[in-house]
């Protein structure tokens, strides 16, 4: 943008000789108390709940407590330059943020500022939308129909996700659980080439909750690496920032989406984590004076979660017919919540609050992680109750067995320590497992095509692998992808498209390319 | 100060209870002179926190208040009992001014501030009043206040609500006109 002088002189003028000297009214009110990050103000009668107050020298605040006389409420900013005795106005809106195109590729915080160095964001005073916004309401909906994959071998053969489901992820400390949200948001790429401006490009929300800065910096480094950072926005409450700032970024993030959503466009949000929102708003909460319930959390704590997720969905290909706020149907928001657990224990209060609010979970364990089995996923628990109908038909077919071929191994693994004299059947679901359990391990920041994960799962499958000892799994696989990359392109293109059907003809050129490529490999 | 003093829930509830029996026994001119009385005698120097001094028993505070004030009529006699009796003494002043609004709401007053640079000229102030007594239908008193960072013109706050006319106030929100205006 080049601005003259002379223009914004112009600009000035016109503002200066328009303003008219006139009185004006406001609502105030006084501060009584303030300390931890929250203020009481008295007077303020007609104060809303979550209305943003002013406080002097611009920090803002938000109302949390309308009581009888006075007004509870967090402060947004520094809380140094507040003083007891304050004059504080109410300012009559709700805290909104800026939304739009003109946020992907930045870093910002929980009110929209950019905190990433890279200037001013192109957005204007229409792209505002509050961060609370009503769910879309039963008809305006659709069934999930539409797979989103991760490119992670594991959870879209056996836990597939669908565009507008909400799929917890769950597991103790470093178990791998922000890893695979990257991994999902780089594959996204592979929708629309990684350019925002493609209509099927899935656009990515990472919402980064209480995090250390550190690791912030290292998921924006990466996106970048990988070419995701153009469609992704991260919105960052950061460890170090307001407990307020933290509970309020979630909302943030998804109104952000939501903006793409209602637009027909497909969005993926990862909340990371849940977990630590839930401490920031006990924090506040219990500073607040609110009542402490179970483990000191406070009585709508369930209400903080489902309000959220309830705002993923899938809209009907007519939204925009029945509710004019969308401005076109059949777009749909994704999100991936991730919850912390101790020691692996889904029973206390925020993991069941999460678990029944979302449609699956993804359970990480620690001791595959240590086991060297990653993603550690445990297959056992982990469901996805709404995702099927979205699998494409060939890898639905070619993972059916999967599950349960699994389910069988680590139940006769754990029985087989015991004996040593196993019957050849038994042996061969251990050697299968086995094998099953290699191929299904991913490193990081390699998220796979459809074609690659089917063929990788086919071959596990068909008993392809069976002969190879389990450490040569990893090089098998990779020496395959290539392979069939290179001679059979045509086929994996086949298999890349999610509309193509699993026949016999299909499997048969699948089975008769890997074991050219086997027999190879051995010789 | 925006609007009056914040007073405690328990504070109140006295008022109130008072404030009603003065009505019921018909005696509401004499309870407001009573508040009058015993809200002039704690303004005295010193008197505030000598009657909320827990040292010095409460029956003595009680006693002293009633010899400052001698012709106390029943509610506000009663009052001071009941405070005495409920060791309830030291919120006396917040329920002497919780009482003085509920007269004020019940006689239709409504008190706010007037900050100006200068103090107002009685006539000034007049109609100042008047002005926001025909606007609110309310009997309006102003305090004045004097406020030298207003650099011109008047404040009014009254009831939650501040309207503001000074210079001050009309630099500051062309400030904000300026700085969110559209150059792009
Ligand atoms: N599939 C994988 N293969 C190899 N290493 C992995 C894999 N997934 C995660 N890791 C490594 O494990 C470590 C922990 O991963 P990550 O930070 O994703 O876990 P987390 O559960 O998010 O941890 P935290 O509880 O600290 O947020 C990281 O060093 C990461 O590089
Ligand atoms: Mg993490």
């Amino acid at each position: 943008m080049e601005l003259k002088p002379s223009e914004v002189t112009s600009v000035l003028k016109k503002e200066i000789m328009d303003f008219q000297g006139s009185a004006s009214s406001e609502k105030v009110g006084q501060v009584l108390a303030v300390g931890d990050g929250v203020a009481r103000v008295y007077g303020l009668d007609d104060c809303m709940m979550s209305e943003l107050i002013e406080f002097r020298g611009g920090v803002m605040g938000m109302a949390l407590n309308l009581e009888e006389d006075n007004v509870g409420c967090v402060l947004l900013g520094d809380a140094a330059s507040v003083r007891e005795g304050d004059t504080v106005k109410s300012t009559g809106r709700v805290i909104s943020v800026p939304t739009g195109d003109g946020l992907l590729g930045r870093v910002v915080d929980s009110l929209g500022k950019p905190m990433d160095g890279k200037g001013a964001l192109a957005a204007s005073d229409e792209d505002l939308r509050p961060i609370e916004q009503p769910a879309p309401s039963v008809v305006e909906r659709a069934p999930v129909c539409e797979p989103l994959m991760t490119g992670i071998k594991a959870i879209d053969a056996m836990i597939p996700i669908g565009r507008g489901q909400r799929e917890l992820i769950i597991g103790d400390r470093q178990t791998g659980k922000t890893a695979l949200l990257i991994d999902a948001i780089i594959n996204q790429q592979r929708t629309g080439g990684g350019d925002p401006n493609n209509p099927e490009q899935v656009l990515c929300v990472y919402v980064a909750i209480g995090q250390k800065q550190s690791t912030v910096v290292e998921v924006q480094q990466k996106l970048d690496e990988n070419g995701a950072l153009p469609y992704t926005i991260i919105v960052n409450a950061a460890a170090s920032e307001e407990a307020s700032m933290q509970f309020l970024a979630p909302y943030a993030g998804t109104a952000m989406a939501e903006r793409f959503r209602d637009e027909g466009r497909h969005v993926l949000v990862v909340y990371d984590d849940l977990t630590k929102q839930a401490y920031a708003y006990r924090q506040v909460m219990l500073l607040l004076r609110r009542p402490p319930g179970r483990e000191a959390y406070p009585g709508d704590v369930f209400n903080l979660h489902s309000r959220l997720l309830e705002r993923s969905a899938k809209l009907a290909d007519n939204a925009h017919e029945l509710n004019p706020a969308y401005s076109k149907g059949g777009g749909s928001l994704t999100s991936l919540p991730v919850v912390e657990t101790q020691e692996g224990d889904v029973s206390a209060y925020i993991p069941t609050n999460v678990i029944s609010i979302t449609d699956g979970q993804i359970f990480l364990e620690g001791d595959l992680f240590y086991a060297g089995v990653r993603p550690a996923v445990n297959v056992g628990i982990s469901v996805s109750r709404v995702g099927g109908a979205a699998q494409t038909p060939a890898m639905k077919k070619v993972a059916g067995g999967l599950r349960i071929n699994l389910a069988q191994f680590r139940e006769l693994e754990a029985f087989s320590q015991f004996g040593s004299d196993l019957d050849a059947a038994t042996q061969q679901t251990l050697n299968r497992g086995a094998r099953l359990v290699e191929i299904l391990k991913q490193g990081q920041y390699s998220p796979l095509p459809n074609a690659e994960q089917i063929v990788s799962i086919f071959a596990g499958t068909s008993g392809i692998l069976d002969e190879l000892e389990p450490d040569q799994v990893k090089e098998f696989e990779s020496g395959l992808h290539e392979h069939m990359r290179s001679n059979h392109g045509d086929l994996m293109e086949k298999l890349d498209n999610w509309e193509t059907k699993w026949d016999e003809g299909l499997e048969s050129s699948v089975q008769a390319a890997c074991e050219t490529y086997r027999e190879g490999f051995s010789a | 100060m925006v609007g009056p003093a914040p007073t405690s829930p328990a504070a109140r509830r006295y008022a109130k209870a008072a404030f009603l029996a003065a009505e019921e026994n018909g005696s509401l001119v004499a309870f407001e002179g009573d508040l009058g009385a015993m809200n002039a005698v704690m303004e005295v120097e010193g008197m505030a926190p000598a009657l909320a001094d827990p040292r010095v028993d409460a029956k003595k505070r009680a006693e002293f208040l009633k010899r400052a004030c001698p012709d106390l009529g029943d509610a506000a006699r009663g009052l001071l009992e009941v405070l005495t009796l409920k060791r309830r003494l030291e919120i006396l002043g917040q329920v002497l001014a919780a009482s003085t609004s509920l007269m004020d709401v019940h006689h239709g007053r409504l008190k706010g501030t007037v900050e100006t640079v200068a103090p107002l000229a009685a006539d000034e102030l007049h109609s100042l009043e008047a002005m926001f007594s025909n606007q609110t239908g309310k009997e309006v008193s102003l305090e004045q206040e004097t406020n030298p960072s207003l650099l011109g013109g008047v404040r009014v706050t009254l009831a939650g609500t501040r309207w503001d006319a000074s210079a001050r106030g009309r630099l500051e929100s062309l400030r904000n006109k300026l700085e969110t205006v559209d150059i792009g």
